[in-house]
């Protein structure tokens, strides 16, 4: 999954970059609105994490042209404005959620974790594909009842995938989600991590349409 | 002391008006009272002109025919009025049957007949008239040669004024309720006009009540329908206003120094906590220690210019002042901020004219201001710019000018800089925690040392000057 992080603070932006990077989410950070707002609109986040205090452009009307240009990528709103008045506007411009400075990391953390999930929406952070139980939360993925090991890109492209469950996604859809900027990969490596999926998981699983991507399917029974 | 205008209005009112009325009823009274007077006097008149005519000397005696005159008032009884006739010389030469003895004042008579209030001989108060006149007289057949002469005579005639009294006492007493009545009359429709006249004095007292902190800037103008109000009216919107932009200063000031404390510690909580999540080589805890020291450094400092500004706005700053060498000082402020001008590679001259500048001053304070001056410049100089430290003494005063390049102000803004959380927009701030208190205290605590700080934005260069007298 692909995280935005907008926040002028550099020790707030780092570690919240490599505390979710760490968490298995490919991060983009912005230091300001004008380079938040290019990447919000240029890359397809699953949520992005914005400051409402910025230089440039600030968070509300960085929010607000977001929505006005149709992106409904999920937004949590990062403020140290706490009141009832700052919340409310917030929210009625189009945030979807609220945490105020100073926050536990953990909280933010699974509060991105719902917001990914009503991206995809669901409820529950274990999905069931037939025998294979994928915990969205801790990061394991298993198979009749016994968790295997998966490197974090293996789990985070099962996730996807577990996440658009019976559609085709494309590779360079499944690449974007995975990589964020910095990565200097193709979306070849797609396929790399698919060949290594379905050796631990059974070829089944995930299969090829021609021309078009992979989808996951489960057998029904 | 009587504060209520309604009241003092009312007894000013009724003051003037009870003098204007006693004036008019004591003018009437008297107009009156005059008029009455005369007709009386010229009854009397026309009496004593009638007993002149009456009399005449016959052969050096004098003779009064009463009798043919049928003058019955003069005969003595119940409210007789009474005459007295003298010669030239004070003697009496006749009396109404009523009067006993001479009557006062007769010997005073001038050629003018005299009028004036007496007492009758039998206590009832009067009028008494003194004619001198001339009477015929009959010499009788001596005389004959000579003509006929005139002998000068006094007549004194009195008479009561009973009837005249009550007359005037009952003119007195209407005149007297007529002016109590109107002067009542008054005060009842003086209260109505000047309540309803200073209705919208409580209306506008009704809006006023209703401010509050709260709803300062939602309630709309103060209006009252009294002209003469309006001086006060207007104020009092003009301090509204200002009220109201205090009040959003206030609100804004809480919101950014939130902001500015909460967003480090935000960042400090979630570097130690992600750091800590899971076991790391020395480097990079060595990585995270420092930057969280970096950002608590900040945070301290900005912590001091708050307290120091608040302790500056509450008028509770303590100078004290002792001598320093303002040149070695500066360096021992800069000192601090040589890391970060070399970081970013930028060109710093000193430039002083004199050895030593000696200052009796409060340290603590130009350590303060020295500090966030030089924070400010090696935080918005250009990368590889110019920073020049220029310290100058002069017979009695000494300046310090910091100039940087790099500076994208405009004249303009370059004035706003000591505005309280005045940031420019486009800004790029380089570090944690700054958000425009700096100047703001460097301003205030150069006002509280006798001295002055100014800005100017020329060229891409921006200049802060720092001025202090010897003697501050």
């Amino acid at each position: 999954m692909r995280i935005l992080i907008v926040e002028d603070n550099e020790l707030l932006r780092d570690s919240l970059l490599q505390g979710l990077r760490e968490a298995g989410f490919s991060v983009d950070a912005a230091a300001d609105g004008t380079d938040g707002l290019w990447l919000a609109e240029s890359g397809d986040y699953d949520v992005i994490v914005l400051d409402l205090m910025l230089p440039g452009i600030d968070g509300l009307s960085l929010l607000s042209s977001l929505r006005a240009k149709q992106n409904d990528t999920h937004v949590l709103v990062l403020t140290a404005k706490d009141t009832v008045e700052d919340r409310i506007t917030g929210l009625n411009l189009g945030a979807d959620d609220y945490l105020v400075k100073p926050f536990v990391f953990q909280e933010l953390l699974a509060r991105v974790h719902a917001l990914v999930r009503r991206r995809y929406q669901r409820k529950s952070p274990t999905i069931l594909l037939g025998d294979i139980e994928v915990d969205t939360t801790r990061k394991t993925v298993a198979p009749r009842g016994t968790i295997i090991d998966l490197t974090p890109r293996e789990y985070a492209l099962l996730e996807y995938l577990v996440f658009r469950v019976g559609e085709v996604v494309s590779r360079t859809e499944i690449w974007e989600h995975l990589y964020d900027f910095e990565s200097e990969t193709t979306s070849n490596v797609v396929d790399v991590f698919v060949k290594r999926l379905r050796e631990k998981l059974g070829r089944q699983l995930i299969q090829t349409k021609r021309g078009q991507g992979y989808v996951l399917t489960v057998e029904e029974g | 002391m009587m504060r209520s205008l309604q009241n003092r209005l009312i007894a000013a009112t009724l003051v003037a008006m009870l003098l204007i009325l006693l004036g008019a009823a004591a003018l009437i009274y008297g107009m009156i009272r005059g008029a009455l007077v005369a007709e009386f006097d010229e009854t009397l008149l026309a009496k004593a002109k009638a007993i002149s005519a009456l009399a005449e000397e016959d052969e050096r005696r004098f003779e009064l025919d009463l009798a043919a005159a049928q003058m019955p008032e003069f005969e003595l009884g119940n409210r007789c009025e009474y005459f007295q006739v003298s010669g030239g010389d004070d003697t009496t030469l006749s009396r109404s049957p009523s009067l006993m003895e001479d009557l006062p004042g007769i010997e005073a008579a001038g050629e003018v007949p005299s009028f004036l209030f007496t007492v009758l001989p039998d206590g009832r108060p009067g009028r008494q008239i003194t004619l001198v006149t001339r009477i015929r007289t009959d010499l009788g057949e001596e005389g004959e040669a000579e003509g006929s002469q005139q002998a000068v005579v006094k007549i004194a005639v009195a008479r009561d004024t009973l009837d005249l009294n009550p007359t005037l006492d009952r003119l007195a007493l209407l005149l007297a309720s007529v002016t109590l009545g109107a002067a009542l009359l008054s005060v009842v429709i003086l209260i109505i006009i000047v309540r309803s006249t200073l209705k919208p004095v409580g209306t506008l007292a009704a809006q006023i009540a209703e401010i509050d902190a709260s709803n300062v800037s939602k309630k709309g103008e103060l209006v009252c329908s009294i002209e003469e109000l309006d001086p006060v009216v207007d104020r009092l919107n003009e301090l509204l206003i200002r009220l109201n932009t205090a009040f959003i200063r206030e609100k804004a000031f809480t919101a950014d120094v939130a902001h500015e404390l909460r967003t480090p510690l935000a960042g400090l909580s979630a570097a130690l906590e992600v750091c800590s999540s899971r076991p790391r080589d020395e480097a990079a805890y060595r990585e995270v220690i420092i930057k969280c020291l970096g950002t608590t450094r900040a945070m301290q400092s900005m912590v001091e210019n708050l307290l120091a500004l608040a302790r500056v706005d509450a008028g509770q700053l303590t100078l004290r002042r002792e001598s320093l060498d303002l040149l070695r000082f500066a360096r021992e402020c800069w000192v601090p901020f040589e890391a970060k001008a070399t970081e970013r590679e930028l060109q710093v001259t000193w430039r002083n004219n004199d050895r030593s500048i000696d200052l009796a001053t409060d340290r603590d304070m130009i350590r303060l201001v020295l500090s966030n001056l030089f924070d400010n410049v090696v935080r918005h100089c250009d990368h590889g710019g110019t920073v020049s430290i220029e310290i100058t003494s002069e017979s009695n005063e000494v300046s310090l000018e910091i100039r940087n390049t790099g500076c994208n102000l405009s004249p303009d803004e370059a004035g706003s800089v000591f505005e309280r959380f005045w940031k420019h927009n486009t800004a790029r701030t380089e570090g944690p925690a700054h958000c425009g208190l700096g100047l703001t205290l460097c301003r205030r605590i150069a006002d509280a040392l006798g001295g002055s700080i100014t800005a100017t934005a020329t060229n891409g260069t921006f200049a802060v000057r720092f001025v202090l007298t010897h003697t501050s």
